[in-house]
């Protein structure tokens, strides 16, 4: 199943993808990242470990991304949150007169033992537990991306 | 042909070589796509432990022979049959290696011939690098880095070729 969502940013295309492509970054912009730990990155090719903060406890992943800049990241989890058997997706970054639109794509596949004769209903949660997250994530970056933006215009004014 | 533009800048090493199989772009992408088939085509291959494959995304150990004895080497791969494309790179690269990249590309040159090309990019870990491949008189480190991973390709290409085409 693939799930969508879409966000506008009052930023250049470069700053939101680079907010985006820094991965050891994301602990100053999502509270419920507690680690990121970067094993391999040759500037494309990217390997990190990051342990999210869950409701039943830390939840550690395994990712990899492939960064195109400024246009897109790619993302796929070897190691995949639990319950689920395949997990990618890719952020696409397009900028028009200066908003650029972030388009974040996940797809995924539930585990099969978890489809015990449920599984279009399983899936459909799964989804919209998926899309409310994409959706809390691309707002915490569309905020800290326009409050860095707000504080550097006002920032001579107050020296 | 060569490595991708946007790619291959990131690095300071690269190479490609390519071949030219009488077989069909689908069947050469469909060899070198199924990796657990390796160890029974490739001499080299000892053995494949796939930790992950989606169709799309991999990631196995591969342990291979070489000079030295066997060697375990772990790779992460897109393959995308949409653009018969496979990119590789190993998260754990040699230690002469800091970073170590590549991919296959696979064209159709005819109704039943493919042109493979095999490309690698890299980026040396300086003070291991000149330990193992000290420079000689006319050729540096990063030339005998070089001619290693060029001949991996080739070999590749070669034992590929004989593969596909006795296949055939």
């Amino acid at each position: 199943m693939v799930v969508t969502e879409t966000i506008v940013i009052s930023r250049d295309q470069p700053s939101v993808y680079a907010a985006f492509a820094d991965i050891a970054g994301w602990t100053r912009i999502l509270p419920d990242v507690q680690t990121v730990e970067l094993l391999y990155w040759d500037g494309y090719n990217q390997e990190f470990r990051m342990t999210v903060e869950r409701p039943g406890g830390p939840e550690t992943i395994r990712g990899i991304r492939y960064c195109r800049p400024c246009s897109s990241l790619e993302l796929f989890h070897p190691v995949p949150p639990p319950g689920v058997k395949r997990m990618a997706g890719q952020w696409t970054f397009k900028e028009r007169a200066g908003l650029t639109t972030v388009v974040a794509t996940r797809t995924f596949q539930l585990c099969d033992d978890e489809l015990d004769g449920l599984g279009a209903e399983r899936e459909a949660a799964f989804a919209e537990i998926l899309r409310q997250a994409l959706r809390t994530n691309l707002s915490r970056f569309k905020n800290a991306l326009e409050r860095h933006a707000e504080d550097h215009a006002t920032s001579p004014a107050l020296s | 042909v060569s490595a991708p533009a946007t790619e291959s800048r990131l690095f300071e090493g690269r190479c490609n070589e390519s071949i030219v199989v009488r077989t069909s772009r689908a069947r050469a992408f469909a060899a070198l796509h199924r990796v657990e088939d390796w160890p029974a085509r490739l001499p080299h291959v000892l053995a494949i432990d796939v930790l992950y494959d989606d169709g799309q995304y991999q990631e196995f150990l591969m342990d291979v022979r070489s000079d030295g004895g066997p060697i375990r080497v772990r790779s992460v791969r897109n393959c995308r049959l949409d653009t018969f494309q496979i990119e590789f790179f190993q998260p754990d690269p040699p230690a002469f290696l800091r970073h170590h990249a590549g991919g296959w590309q696979f064209y159709a040159t005819g109704p039943d011939r493919c042109m493979i090309v095999a490309y690698h990019m890299w980026n040396l870990e300086p003070d291991v690098a000149a330990a193992r491949f000290p420079p000689t008189d006319g050729r540096s480190t990063e030339q005998e880095v070089e001619s290693l991973l060029r001949n991996h390709s080739l070999l590749a290409l070669q034992s590929w070729q004989k593969i596909l085409e006795e296949a055939a």
